[in-house]
């Protein structure tokens, strides 16, 4: 019944949506960790996404015919470009959040929520602007024909077809993130900023510079993530719009009690799930009138959905003691009042 | 002639005075500052609109400001629109007293509407449907205050997660135990209607047939909540435990009551808006219980936006949702004024004068320095020097 097709694509999500969550959950960590909550991840993945799409979509109109759209080294060339366009995108967005709570002490909960709806109505109207189509929606599966994979293998077809360079790119943005958090001074710098600020500035750290540069790594890792996550999704168009991974993302990261290893395994989880989900369900509706579970709870796909989610609250609630946020946390950092 | 000037000095003195000690309250800095960032929200989409558009800019300023109050349909649509947003307003500035962020009112909001629609279609009347809306609202409310209470869960979280498990509990239901009769067929299947006896009774005000009775609970949920958080103890304490939560704790107010009746009531507030938002009595919006694309309702998160313009105030969420829904009135007007205007010139609109708001901080610092400098006048204050000096 679970094929190796369908495994494949199991893969598929699994590699998309697990690296996407982590990018985007080390998005809020690193800005948490310098003290700054960043509720805006939804809007730096549409920012990053959108760009990143947006210029593949240039790219595809521009260079027709030239090797960059024919060869694969091509290709690979413009994913890195899209990736670096999305990893620029989201660095630009992250000013938006980090000027106004560093320099004017704004409360961030609020900028964040607000930066969310002023992400999707920018990339709207840039959009029509652009594409001169009135309806909100930009195309994501530009060079998806050339990068089907044909090796007669159903698992290795389904895994690896419609996924494209920046996901690579995406594994070596997770290792740097990973090192520059637990192994370099400015990780053990960004945090000793959110756990104590007055502390660091007094061992002659300047916090205000460490918290720019913890936004602007996060806004731009969330950026990259919803770049991957969007320019792999097997759908023709994007309705501008992160489907919530942004708030996925930062739950992810206070389930993974701010640990950048932690938050490596739980994106997994919910990345297992949000795979398993749709390819458990289709295969269970090709089944026909064999299907054992048709009509109950096991038969129908917001069940599989709801699953992670359940299972996270539960898992919560039992390891809830432990749980410890940044001290420091959204807090404005005044030099005057140490 | 000198002496007219002074005894005219002297004549608006206390005028000036009282003027003064009024602009120096914290309430209107905070009316001051929502003015400031919707005045320049809307320059800004002016300024957009210049660089897309130069000549239809004026009348799209235009637009956006008048639409809403244009003839009585319109105001009749704001009205109705804002109404339900006060609601959702409300539930997140309570919840902000405790430095609580109810993320989770999207959950509450679509809970309360499922719930309500449900009764409704087993044949309730309106205000059982209004009740059990609040109730399970407040139930998702519940689940969030007792986990922060009793087991520390960040609220937040527990608010995005609960958010997606009644998303994904209504989609089950709605394909498992929900009876065919009560689905909606003149459309896709996966629509339910709020049938007339659960509709809010209108008013009947001629023109405006949308008002009903859910004006006259808003006004006086609104006035209610506005005593309890400033007249009562319970307001009192949980003013003092979001301001400073160990000198709460060790004046002896209960943390773990007040997280979670904070949060109870904030859902209950979201599960009224739930209500309302699919309840209009005569064209009401209908349900979208599976949408496909795993989208939540936006109507929680515009709640957020409400209550942020409004300073967390109950009384300024009234006119700050009426703002948000004057501007977004203006959508269709915009379209037609110059086809390169679509409908989201208002939602950026909308977002910057939020963006803005949040510079709250910011403004009120400059305002301070301000009223410093006038309190430095003579002629401003109030010193019995000053009087007796006259006097004599």
């Amino acid at each position: 019944m679970f094929g190796a097709a369908d495994f494949g694509t199991l893969i598929k999500y699994f590699i998309m949506y697990g690296i996407g969550f982590i990018l985007g959950s080390y998005g809020g960590l690193f800005s948490e960790a310098s003290g700054i909550i960043n509720i805006a991840l939804e809007g730096s993945m549409v920012f990053g996404a959108f760009m990143g799409l947006i210029f593949l979509q240039g790219m595809n109109s521009w260079c027709a015919g030239t090797f960059l759209v024919t060869t694969s080294g091509g290709l690979i060339i413009v994913y890195l470009l899209g990736c670096l366009v999305a990893i620029l995108a989201g660095l630009l967005f992250s000013y938006l959040l980090s000027f106004v709570s560093i320099k004017l002490k704004a409360d961030q909960t609020v900028v964040g929520t607000a930066l969310n709806t002023v992400a999707v109505a920018i990339c709207t109207i840039i959009n029509t602007q652009i594409t001169h189509i009135d309806s909100p929606e930009t195309q994501n599966n530009i060079f998806s024909s050339i990068l089907l994979v044909r090796t007669g293998n159903a698992f290795i077809d389904n895994a690896f077809s419609g996924l494209n360079f920046s996901v690579v790119i995406g594994i070596i943005a997770i290792i740097a993130l990973w090192l520059i958090m637990n192994k370099t001074r400015l990780g053990l710098r960004l945090r000793a900023c959110g756990e104590n600020p007055a502390a660091a500035d007094s061992v002659g750290i300047n916090v205000y510079r460490m918290r720019y540069v913890g936004t602007a790594i996060g806004s731009s890792a969330a950026g990259l993530a919803g770049f991957i996550i969007f320019s792999c999704m097997p759908i023709g168009t994007w309705q501008i719009n992160a489907l919530g991974y942004g708030f996925l993302a930062i739950a992810i990261e206070i389930f993974g009690n701010w640990k950048a290893t932690n938050i490596i395994y739980c994106s997994l989880f919910f990345a297992f799930f949000f795979a398993f989900a749709p390819t458990f369900t289709a295969a269970l509706s090709n089944l026909g009138i064999n299907n054992p579970v048709s009509g109950t709870i096991f038969g129908a796909r917001p069940f599989y959905y709801l699953l992670p989610y359940l299972l996270a609250l539960i898992t919560l609630v039992i390891f809830s003691k432990k749980s410890r946020a940044p001290k420091a946390e959204g807090i404005p950092y005044n030099k005057s009042s140490r | 002639m000198n002496n007219f000037l002074n005894k005219c000095k002297d004549f608006f003195r206390p005028v000036a005075i009282t003027s003064h000690s009024i602009l120096k309250r914290e309430g209107s800095k905070n009316l001051i500052s929502a003015a400031i960032s919707i005045l320049l929200g809307l320059f800004l989409g002016f300024i957009v609109m210049l660089l897309v558009e130069p000549s239809g800019a004026f009348k799209g300023l235009g637009a956006l400001i008048s639409t809403g109050f244009s003839n009585a349909q319109n105001f009749n649509r704001v009205v109705y629109k804002a109404i339900p947003m006060i609601f959702s307003g409300l539930s997140i500035a309570f919840a902000f007293r405790l430095n609580l962020f109810n993320i989770g009112i999207t959950g509450q909001v679509t809970l309360g509407a499922f719930c309500s629609i449900i009764v409704g279609l087993s044949g309730a009347n309106w205000f059982i449907c209004l009740l059990v809306g609040m109730l399970s609202g407040a139930a998702a409310g519940l689940i969030c205050g007792f986990l922060k209470a009793k087991f520390g869960v960040n609220e937040v979280l527990s608010g995005i997660m609960l958010n997606w498990v009644i998303y994904y509990f209504i989609g089950l239901c709605g394909r498992i135990w929900l009876p065919n009769s009560f689905k909606d067929r003149i459309e896709t299947s996966n629509l339910l209607v709020m049938p007339d006896n659960g509709r809010m009774p209108s008013l009947g005000i001629p023109n405006m047939g949308d008002i009903s009775v859910g004006l006259i609970i808003a006004i006086i949920v609104v006035a209610v909540i506005f005593i309890v958080l400033n007249y009562t103890n319970f307001g009192f304490e949980l003013k003092m435990s979001g301001r400073n939560k160990d000198a709460a704790k060790y004046s002896g107010v209960s943390q773990t009551k007040s997280i979670i009746l904070a949060l109870l009531i904030s859902g209950a507030l979201a599960g009224i808006c739930g209500y309302m938002l699919y309840s209009d009595p005569i064209a009401p919006s209908k349900f979208l219980w599976d949408s496909g694309s795993n989208t939540l309702l936006s109507d929680g998160f515009n709640g957020i936006s409400v209550s942020l313009i409004a300073q967390n105030s109950p009384i300024g969420c009234i006119f700050s949702s009426i703002v948000l829904t004057v501007i977004d009135s203006a959508q269709n007007t915009l379209s037609t004024i110059s086809g390169s205007y679509n409908v989201h010139y208002t939602e950026l609109i909308k977002s910057v004068v939020i963006y803005l708001a949040a510079l709250s901080s910011f403004i009120g610092i400059l305002y301070r320095r301000l009223n410093e400098k006038i309190d430095a006048i003579p002629y401003f204050s109030r010193d019995e020097k000053n009087i007796n000096s006259k006097g004599a």
